[in-house]
């Protein structure tokens, strides 16, 4: 099962009912009974992973209430550290064969990742930080907060919540929101229509390119890293859509994770729209802990550069996500030491930072760099992502982006054409949202218009989407961090 | 505590009522329509002009109740084989035919069990050939898809999805949009094509083969009688999924009452090892096995695979006639089942009529023959003859009872269009409409290609002297077309 299933769905609706008949302060039970059989389903009962998905429940509750006990410094100190540690212990030896899988030492060993583990690892982690830090109250109930780490709309991909804002939520018990309901709807149909429209249809050229590097060289890494930074953005955010349409659904409120990171103006500005609920916890429990950038210059780049090797190695254990982090780390790092010489060198231009073309033109080099950036994350290895990079620059070949070649790849002209059309969509929804919430306009119409609009695009996604039979279904790509 | 929070949530009630109306409809709404958009898509089961599989299944569901004496199942086999019009104008018998492509026994014995719901047949013919062979997905989904939901089609669908869960979606089956939705990308005349010719199933299930096969010379029948076991010829042992179903319909006539009849049309696929296990089977199970391909039987029908088959294994109309004949005293005879008037089969009579009309039409190889089958109130004719065409004089004779005003070295474009009584005519070009105006058409012959094009579709166009396309007006297609 998976967030696209439609036993997925059914389960939701047929929850949807006795969760409004409930009288507020049970409400959280079925939740947790909710989240816990579907759980269950993700991890396709597997005790090993369900095991080790309580075990970490468990440490951080009884962490968490004892930080919250103690008075003694050192004490809480221990307690953060060993709490963190034995919670997030089943993510370390994952990480590790990883890595070592990437260096190409294939290690006798295989360990099983319950599902979400890298998730709900930074989730708890943060939640002990939090207590000692006395930013926020234990969890007084263990049930309830089971219910906070297992939350099943964002369990296997995010965002990564907060307790202070999510699990409040339960505490208090949600109430019907009107709004949250209907946009909840437009969210669920819109996180299909970006999988199954985009994600999945750009998937299918992004596997052939990237699955024969030696055969798709030049322009076609180009467009592989295109469509793949297209592909992995709609993927995400797909997910992260549906998550909160669900969780929209039973009245409860999660985090954005992404604001149109490819109108970002700089690398800094795309991390603050990537992944948000990501950067911000590397920022809140790595990078402000280590000083941020109030310990000098040589300092804050240091700083950086751990900060993004943690968020590589957190990708994946291999070299190439860490290889892919540092290159994010000298890509800002690189920012702001030729910070002043840019704007210098718009003054000598003549032109205004803040006019359209320069933000244009600052998007457009942004998004260059985080696609080259890509191209190494997605690659088989770091050799091969090299490589691939390299045979962009050096091999000629742009005629095949116009001679009918891109059809023979696993997509056909007309599902190229959906596809075309989709991004376009999605581009002109960026820029429409940018301004007004377009769920908020839709849900804001009478009822038959609102009705036509949703079934129209229900229709659409149902006919023209990548999915079903004849497709492997692609997994959503996070779930597998 | 509790009651005052249920009071106090009492007032949200309303509002929890009309949003949860609005989802549930909202819900159902896109069910429907992405139900029915599925069913739409999966209907591209087109054959021909005279069969769609899905309006058999129709057809089989708008019979009246209790008004069958004989169904007929299996593959295309079956299909070509079984003749219900021909069965009831000889012998009063009323049938239908709910054969599909490559129908495996799964799909047959579930039909069977949908069929008993409304019907009480007395005989079930079932051609055994798919029992050796591996139905494929699409066929099976041809097959089941019209079947209305009910619980012969869940437990079809559970049986098949035990087979293979990824394959067989229960899902896929309920919305059938999950496995045909690529189908946009292909839209066509056919594709949204749900009823045959003439809007109705008249020939209830029965797909006339119209081709003559002529290349059987090597096919010998077996010299042994139908119902016992070949000498030294082996066994050959089909799946046991497929086994299990015909045991199952096996086990359903019996409990019914029905005789269940096998039998294996003239195929030169077909082997003495299928032959012997089915006869081995039908003995051991107390049932009748037919084998038209043992001497017996096809000597005794004056069968000849060249000229009544279509094919190595499909009868074609001709065929059909003595099958469905052999079965229909048979059936009267030893199986004592006796004949009734019914309206539902004389209706259809003088539409069959038209498909052998058709047939006719089809199977004429000269343009006096041509001329002279088309020579019907529902025929539109359009002609193109080149100067260099060396006509009969049984040709030119006909062209002068239809109309046409032509000599040898002359060049003409022709409409001959039987239901208005009209005859056009133009020497290198002409164009206008038919099918009560409808379609345009345009012949030309411009050196050295002559070109009919009918409804904006070429139909003809190469470098011959004579070309010929007959329109049926009636059932709404084109019969033939041919070059000389």
């Amino acid at each position: 099962m998976t967030y696209t299933s439609f036993y997925y769905y059914l389960t939701c609706a047929a929850m949807l009912p006795v969760y409004y008949i409930l009288p507020r302060r049970f409400r959280w039970i079925l939740l947790l009974c909710g989240s816990l059989f579907l759980y269950y389903h993700f991890c396709l009962g597997n005790p090993v992973m369900l095991l080790t998905f309580a075990f970490s429940v468990l440490i951080s509750y009884g962490a968490g209430l004892l930080l919250e006990k103690s008075e003694n410094d050192a004490a809480r100190k221990k307690i953060l550290a060993a709490g963190i540690a034995l919670s997030v212990l089943p993510l370390l030896p994952v990480k590790f064969l990883e890595f070592t899988r990437g260096l190409g030492l294939a290690l006798p060993l295989t360990v099983l990742a319950p599902v979400g583990l890298s998730f709900y690892s930074l989730q708890i982690a943060a939640y002990l930080a939090d207590i000692y830090n006395r930013k926020i109250r234990a969890g007084k109930n263990p049930l309830r907060y089971a219910l906070f780490v297992s939350w099943f709309p964002q369990v296997i991909q995010g965002p990564i919540p907060r307790y202070a804002q999510l699990g409040s939520q339960f505490d208090k018990g949600p109430s019907y929101d009107d709004d949250l309901f209907h946009q909840g709807i437009c969210l669920i149909i819109w996180g299909f229509f970006l999988k199954f429209m985009i994600a999945d249809k750009a998937g299918l050229l992004v596997n052939t390119i990237f699955g024969k590097p030696d055969i798709y060289p030049g322009a076609y890494v180009f467009l592989g890293g295109v469509l793949y930074s297209i592909q992995l953005y709609t993927d995400f955010m797909s997910c992260v859509c549906m998550a909160k349409g669900v969780s929209g659904l039973f009245g409860v409120r999660i985090a954005d994770n992404f604001r149109h990171p490819y109108f970002a103006s700089s690398i800094k500005d795309f991390w603050r729209r990537w992944h948000m609920s990501l950067s911000q916890w590397l920022r809140d429990y790595i990078y402000f802990p280590l000083g941020g950038s109030r310990k000098g210059m040589k300092r804050t780049y240091l700083n950086i550069v751990i900060v993004f090797a943690v968020s590589g190695l957190w990708h994946g254990g291999s070299p190439k996500f860490l290889c892919w982090g540092m290159l994010h780390a000298f890509y800002q790092i690189a920012g702001s030491l030729t910070l002043e010489k840019r704007n210098a060198l718009l003054e000598k231009l003549r032109l205004d930072p803040g006019s359209l073309s320069v933000r244009i033109f600052r998007a457009i080099a942004t998004s260059f760099l985080v696609m080259l950036a890509w191209i190494i994350f997605r690659a088989a290895t770091l050799t091969e992502g090299l490589a691939m990079i390299s045979s962009m620059f050096s091999v000629r070949n742009l005629w095949v982006l116009f001679d009918g070649s891109v059809f023979e790849m696993g997509l056909d002209a007309k599902d190229c054409v959906v596809l075309f059309l989709s991004v376009l969509t999605l581009l002109a929804s960026s820029l429409i949202g940018a301004k007004r919430k377009i769920s908020a306009w839709i849900c804001s119409q009478q009822l038959p218009v609102r009705w036509a609009i949703l079934l129209c695009a229900v229709v659409i996604i149902a006919l023209t989407g990548t999915y079903g039979y004849g497709y492997v279904a692609q997994d959503f790509i996070y779930g597998g961090f | 505590m509790w009651l005052r929070i249920s009071f106090t949530e009492v007032s949200d009630l309303k509002t929890y009522l009309k949003t949860g109306g609005s989802f549930l409809a909202f819900l159902l709404v896109m069910a429907m329509l992405l139900s029915g958009l599925g069913n739409r898509m999966s209907r591209p089961d087109f054959v021909s002009n005279y069969y769609t599989a899905g309006s058999v299944f129709d057809g089989m569901y708008g019979l009246q109740k209790d008004t069958l004496d004989v169904l007929f199942l299996g593959s295309s086999h079956g299909y070509n084989s079984y003749d219900p019009q021909h069965l009831y104008d000889v012998y009063r018998l009323r049938s239908y035919n709910l054969s599909t492509s490559r129908q495996g026994p799964i799909a047959s014995y579930y039909w069977l069990k949908e069929v008993l719901k409304t019907q009480s047949p007395r005989a079930v013919v079932f051609e055994v050939c798919f029992l050796f062979h591996d139905t494929d997905e699409p066929s099976l989904r041809i097959a089941l898809n019209p079947m209305h939901l009910s619980g012969n089609k869940l437990d079809a669908i559970r049986d098949l999805s035990a087979q293979d869960p990824e394959l067989y979606d229960p899902l896929s089956f309920l919305f059938p949009l999950i496995r045909y939705h690529e189908r946009w990308k292909e839209p066509s005349a056919a594709f949204f094509q749900k009823k045959i010719a003439g809007g109705q199933n008249w020939l209830k299930g029965f797909f006339p083969g119209f081709h003559v096969f002529n290349e059987a010379e090597d096919y010998v029948p077996f010299d042994q009688a139908s119902m016992e076991k070949i000498p030294d010829a082996g066994t050959e042992v089909p799946d046991e999924f497929r086994l299990r179903y015909l045991d199952k319909m096996a086990d359903l006539c019996r409990e019914e009452g029905i005789a269940l009849i096998l039998s294996s049309s003239p195929s030169t696929q077909w082997s003495a090892e299928q032959h012997n296990y089915m006869a081995d089977y039908a003995s051991a199970r107390g049932l009748s096995f037919y084998d038209f391909n043992c001497r017996e039987i096809y000597d005794a029908l004056n069968y000849d695979i060249n000229t009544e088959n279509l094919d190595k294994g499909h009868p074609n109309v001709y065929g059909a006639a003595k099958i469905t004949s052999f079965f229909g005293k048979l059936l009267t005879g030893e199986y004592g089942l006796t004949g009734t008037d019914d309206a539902q089969w004389v209706k259809s009579k003088p539409y069959v009529d038209m498909v052998y009309e058709d047939f006719a039409v089809f199977n004429a190889h000269t343009l006096a023959d041509y001329l002279m089958t088309a020579r019907k109130d529902r025929y539109t004719i359009f002609l193109t003859i080149d100067s260099e065409y060396q006509a009969s004089p049984e040709s030119m004779a006909e062209l002068e009872k239809a109309g046409v005003r032509w000599a040898p070295g002359q060049s003409v474009c022709a409409c001959i269009d039987y239901p208005s009584g009209t005859v056009l005519q133009e020497e290198t070009l002409l164009e206008g409409t038919y099918n009560r105006g409808l379609f345009k058409y345009s012949l030309s012959l411009e050196n050295p290609r002559a070109s009919i094009i009918l409804n904006r579709r070429q139909k003809v166009t190469n470098d011959k002297h004579l070309h010929i396309c007959v329109f049926d007006n009636v059932f709404g297609n084109l019969v033939d077309s041919s070059s000389y």
